[in-house]
């Protein structure tokens, strides 16, 4: 959890390892290990998952190359958006911030 | 983990158009909480508080008028002549149809206590076009005159299209807001219509102030609304309110019960 402002050095990942997920048509079930929650995503928020997972990214670089993830314009996918879909999840504790 | 970037077109059109539902503020992410039978994100876990005293009054016929006015009551029965002037200063006022009938006064002594209308209950002859927000002259009322003494002292507007608030109602159907318009209502409360008279036609639900209303409360497990009790009826009336103005503010609560509503649409 950030758990406040977001430094742009700060560098954020999701371990697929921490998770179970489960899809059931255009919705994807994850059950956290960490948690014992489990939470529904849609097909965006899934898409911000699958961004995350692998290769740890900064929010700037999450909010640069999102769009482009999606396969949309970016005026599709306004920075604003991007940064609050990443909160979401972040919330639920579904991204990790990997600590230097 | 990644599969989903190799599906066709038509995966990435339903995924655009749930972005752009993001952008509208829509939750892309739902939790479920330790119960099973209750999938409630955070987000819609949204409560409200009714700041002031809300007066709902309930006729047969399924209309509603909301406000702060007060209205005695004596043995189940109100007091008529408060009544009427409940519903002339109403903040918002809908109409017949819109509560269901178990919200409604259970039976209706059309005997009343001193003059029997046609329907026992308050007439707003021609139905839609006298709602809302300064409705005019509407006299078209058959109730008796006579037995209508509220008319004659206090209510200076009445049948008179120049009060403050008054509008052209042509019988169309106008707006719920803020009915206190000084509108007329001739021919109203011809059940027990005397300044002494009491009606039964009518059931009131109060809701206290600084109570805190969480929609969610009244979601069942399926997503299907149970409303119930006073606040269930101020959800459902603010959902009637939604479906005709949208989220413009005017209602208390009504962005909380959007959101809801919002999400339930995507499910």
């Amino acid at each position: 959890m950030s758990a406040g402002p977001n430094s742009d050095d700060w560098v954020w990942v999701v371990d697929p390892d921490h998770f179970i997920i489960y899809e059931i048509g255009d919705t994807t079930f994850v059950f956290s290990r960490l948690s014992g929650t489990t939470h529904m995503l849609n097909l965006v928020s899934r898409a911000m998952l699958d961004f995350l997972t692998g290769k740890p990214k900064t929010l700037g670089e999450v909010v640069a190359g999102f769009a482009d993830y999606l396969q949309v314009p970016k005026e599709e996918c306004p920075s604003g958006v991007v940064r609050r879909l990443f909160d979401e999840l972040d919330d639920v504790g579904l991204v990790e911030r990997i600590l230097p | 983990m990644s599969n989903n970037q190799k599906k066709d077109g038509d995966f990435l059109a339903r995924r655009r158009q749930l972005l752009k539902l993001g952008a509208a503020g829509v939750p892309m992410v739902l939790t479920l909480k330790a119960s099973a039978t209750q999938p409630i994100h955070s987000a819609l876990d949204c409560a409200f508080v009714i700041h002031n005293k809300v007066k709902i009054l309930v006729d047969a016929d399924g209309k509603a008028w909301m406000g702060d006015g007060n209205i005695r009551e004596k043995n189940g029965k109100y007091k008529s002549q408060d009544i009427k002037q409940f519903k002339n200063n109403a903040d918002y006022v809908f109409p017949e149809y819109t509560v269901p009938e178990r919200f409604r006064p259970d039976e209706c002594d059309e005997g009343g206590d001193s003059c029997s209308g046609s329907s026992g209950y308050g007439d707003d002859d021609s139905g839609y076009g006298s709602y809302g927000g300064g409705y005019g002259d509407d006299d078209g009322g058959d109730g008796d005159e006579s037995c209508d003494s509220d008319d004659d002292g206090g209510y200076g507007g009445y049948g008179d299209d120049s009060g403050g608030h008054s509008g052209d109602d042509s019988g169309g159907s106008s707006s719920w807001r803020h009915g206190g318009g000084r509108g007329d209502d001739d021919g109203d409360d011809s059940s027990g219509g005397g300044n002494g008279g009491w009606t039964d036609c009518y059931k009131l639900y109060e809701i206290d102030r600084n109570t805190t209303i969480t929609p969610s409360d009244y979601l069942n497990g399926s997503g299907n609304w149970n409303l119930n009790g006073p606040n269930g009826l101020y959800l459902l009336l603010a959902g009637k309110y939604l479906d005709t103005y949208g989220n413009d503010g005017g209602f208390p609560g009504i962005s909380c019960l959007l959101s809801i509503l919002n999400y339930l649409e995507m499910q």
